[in-house]
């Protein structure tokens, strides 16, 4: 937006004159640059004083008729203190204060005082704690302050270069920072993302904390999602478990669309009101530890073995004999021992043959959808359901004892995606350190796969032996998904796979 | 000597940073009707949370927070001006270290108004008290001065701006004051 534009709907504003769309362009400048709101400021801070000005001169009027007190802003505060119930005390210092207020308006003493603290600086006014940094990787900050593990965050902007870190809010909720990335801590239950990707965790005392972005809103229900900002205010949520309530615009003219977890939206301008639906993968920035360790698989199929060829892991697929009813299995198996207790992030990217289905080429894994439950929301487009294409599932023997953000899933499919773009999604899962959890983890018959993976760092994941957790991949389209049949083999590479987790206890 | 007590004290400050606080307000509420009802409620809130206020912090930063939520809540009776401003621009800007400075700066620029109005131009200068003093719209402003609001709002503009670059001059004249350093060498006589 040029400046005189932006001159132009400021002051329109100020006039009282402004009416969308120019107020929604407006609200977009003023929250994606600082600049703009700088220069509101100064506008606004002109306008204010000439109307200081204006009431000033009837001030001064009505002083000269002898009724500053009983119709001034003075005396104003003076009857709404004693409405207050507060006594005689605040009116008479307020009625004591009257001076000091006049003189102010007539610019002597106090403006002088106030000027000079202007050209000494600021007071020191930090802001109340708003937040808490509880993890950091490699985190490279924007700004004169290098935020550590530990330091407080207050309101106002903050930009993460680089790096991975992670605020705790005082609201609870957790939000995850992947640099580059530029937010503004607004409180405890709202900040605004300007630009870049953060993936929020808000636990059920924090529902409500919500994101914002130049064009729209994200209210969370009590789930995990991601929203990423780019370059032009486009802004691409997605749903990691749980649900949020997304709208398009600021105006809130339109009820927002709930979404849960499987589904993405795309917010396209404030002008657009209704978010956009969207099967297309939303890549959310996976957390790779540094130190690449061990994964091992088990071939399930002996006739279909999943090798490690050219750096991947090339796994088999078994496709039904008519074409329309492909099925691929694809489990993977790691020792997951370190993460019981504790939060972690699993994040893979596929690339599926196109078998079977028309129109799929690469396919990108890694969607939690619990949908199809009674929460999900009705009228939800065909399309926009992921097991349209294919999936990747977990375990049904992992049901009962796999949780997404320490609730069971009970239907917990991990959803492929067919578009051409691949990136790796993640998945967080909580696996609770139950005998249940120990008894099936153990005695899991599982293929596993990955090869050269980064599977984080030795002080961040200490491999154990058990439990273990699976994955299952395969398409489906038919009753049964995943029941093999007639087959035709084809091929999976899984060639990335990265697992990092939250220490035990960190941000809670 | 200053009050000790804190309601007495906060509500001391109030008064004292009153033309900021107002200003902060009058630059968020498109109602200008509303501005000193919502000033009234924020002084009662900031006296019923006297107690809460740490003098070490900025008392306008302080009761900004509060003068932002009842514009908040009072946006809904706005029956002029337009719609307010959506709460995340509220709060972004109410947050701004730059709100502090150029209200504060606004404040103590009150005095110099009167000569720097004095020189606009007569029917600019009318649109000015019009606006401003009889806090008529542009439109009603427009009415009186034969004009079509377009060409008012525009000279508003202009005033505004013409008075901020004669406030600077007057206040750069002022002994003591820090001018800022130029940033274009003065051009050669």
């Amino acid at each position: 937006m040029t400046a005189s534009r932006l001159a132009t709907l400021i002051d329109d504003y100020l006039a009282g004159s402004l009416a969308e769309p120019d107020r929604a362009d407006l609200v977009v400048e003023l929250l994606a640059r600082r600049e703009a709101r700088e220069e509101f400021w100064r506008a606004a801070s002109t306008h204010a004083m000439l109307s200081e000005w204006g009431k000033a001169h009837w001030g001064r009027a009505a002083a000269t008729e002898g009724d500053a007190a009983s119709g001034g802003l003075v005396g104003r505060l003076i009857r709404a203190t004693q409405r207050l119930g507060a006594g005689r005390g605040w009116a008479a210092a307020v009625a004591v204060c009257l001076g000091i207020f006049l003189a102010a308006i007539a610019g002597v003493g106090v403006g002088r005082a106030v000027r000079d603290r202007r050209v000494a600086g600021r007071p020191d006014s930090p802001s109340p704690v708003v937040a808490r940094v509880t993890a950091v990787n490699d985190a490279v900050w924007t700004g004169n302050r290098q935020f550590r593990e530990g330091d407080s965050v207050g309101s106002g902007p903050l930009r993460l270069a680089s790096g991975v870190a992670q605020l705790t809010f005082a609201s609870g909720a957790r939000v995850a920072l992947n640099g580059a990335v530029d937010v503004e801590i607004v409180n405890a239950e709202r900040m605004f993302l300007r630009s870049g990707r953060i993936t929020p965790y808000v636990p059920p005392e924090a529902v409500g904390f919500t994101v914002v972005s130049p064009s729209g809103e994200v209210v969370d229900l009590g789930t995990e999602f991601s929203v990423g900002v780019d370059a032009s205010g486009l802004t691409d949520v997605y749903v990691i478990d749980g649900k949020v309530d997304v709208a398009g615009g600021h105006a809130r003219t339109q009820p927002p669309v709930r979404m849960t977890q499987g589904y993405g939206a795309r917010l396209v301008s404030p002008a657009a009101a209704t978010p956009h639906l969207t099967q297309r993968p939303l890549v959310i920035d996976h957390f790779d530890g540094p130190v690449a360790a061990e994964l091992r698989w088990i071939n399930l199929t002996p006739a279909l073995p999943a090798v490690v060829r050219g750096g991947s892991l090339v796994v088999p697929i078994q496709e039904h004999g008519d074409g329309v009813d492909p099925a691929v299995r694809i489990l993977l198996d790691h020792d997951f021992t370190p993460l019981v207790g504790a939060r972690s992030v699993i994040s893979f990217k596929a690339t599926l043959p196109n078998i079977g289905t028309a129109g799929v080429g690469r396919w990108v894994a890694l969607v939690v959808d619990g949908s199809a439950g009674p929460d999900d929301p009705p009228g939800l487009p065909l399309a926009a359901r992921p097991e349209a294409a294919a999936a990747v599932m977990v375990s049904p023997r992992w049901h009962s004892n796999v949780r997404i953000m320490g609730r069971p899933l009970p239907r917990g499919r991990i959803f492929a995606r067919t578009e051409e773009a691949v990136g790796p999604y993640q998945v967080v899962i909580r696996i609770d350190d139950t005998p249940e959890n120990q008894q099936s983890a153990g005695g899991a018959t599982l293929d596993v796969m990955v090869n050269g993976v980064e599977i984080a760092t030795a002080e961040r994941i200490f491999l154990g032996t058990s439990p273990r957790l699976g994955f299952q991949t395969f398409f489906r389209s038919g009753e049964r998904p995943g029941t093999p049949g007639d087959s035709r083999a084809g091929l999976a590479l899984i060639d990335d796979f990265s697992v990092s987790v939250e220490r035990p206890g960190a941000g809670t | 000597m200053p009050p000790r007590d804190p309601v007495t004290a906060v509500q001391s400050l109030f008064v004292e940073h009153g033309a900021q606080i107002r200003g902060f307000v009058a630059a968020l509420m498109p109602d200008p009707a509303l501005v000193d009802d919502v000033v009234q409620e924020t002084f009662l809130a900031i006296s019923a949370k006297a107690a809460e206020y740490d003098p070490a912090r900025s008392f306008p930063a302080w009761a900004y927070g509060f003068a932002r939520r009842k514009v908040l809540e009072n946006s809904r009776r706005a029956r002029r001006g337009g719609q307010p401003l959506p709460d995340e621009v509220l709060s972004v800007l109410a947050v701004m270290d730059e709100a502090e400075a150029e209200l504060s700066l606004a404040a103590s620029r009150l005095r110099f108004v009167d000569a720097c109005i004095a020189e606009l131009t007569p029917q600019v200068r009318r649109i000015v008290e019009y606006c401003y003093r009889k806090s008529l719209k542009p439109a009603e402003a427009a009415r009186l001065m034969g004009w079509t609001p377009g060409s008012v709002h525009v000279a508003l503009s202009r005033a505004r701006a013409a008075i901020r670059r004669c406030l600077e001059r007057k206040l750069a004249a002022e002994p003591g004051w820090e001018t800022p350093p130029a940033t274009l060498p003065n051009p050669a006589p």
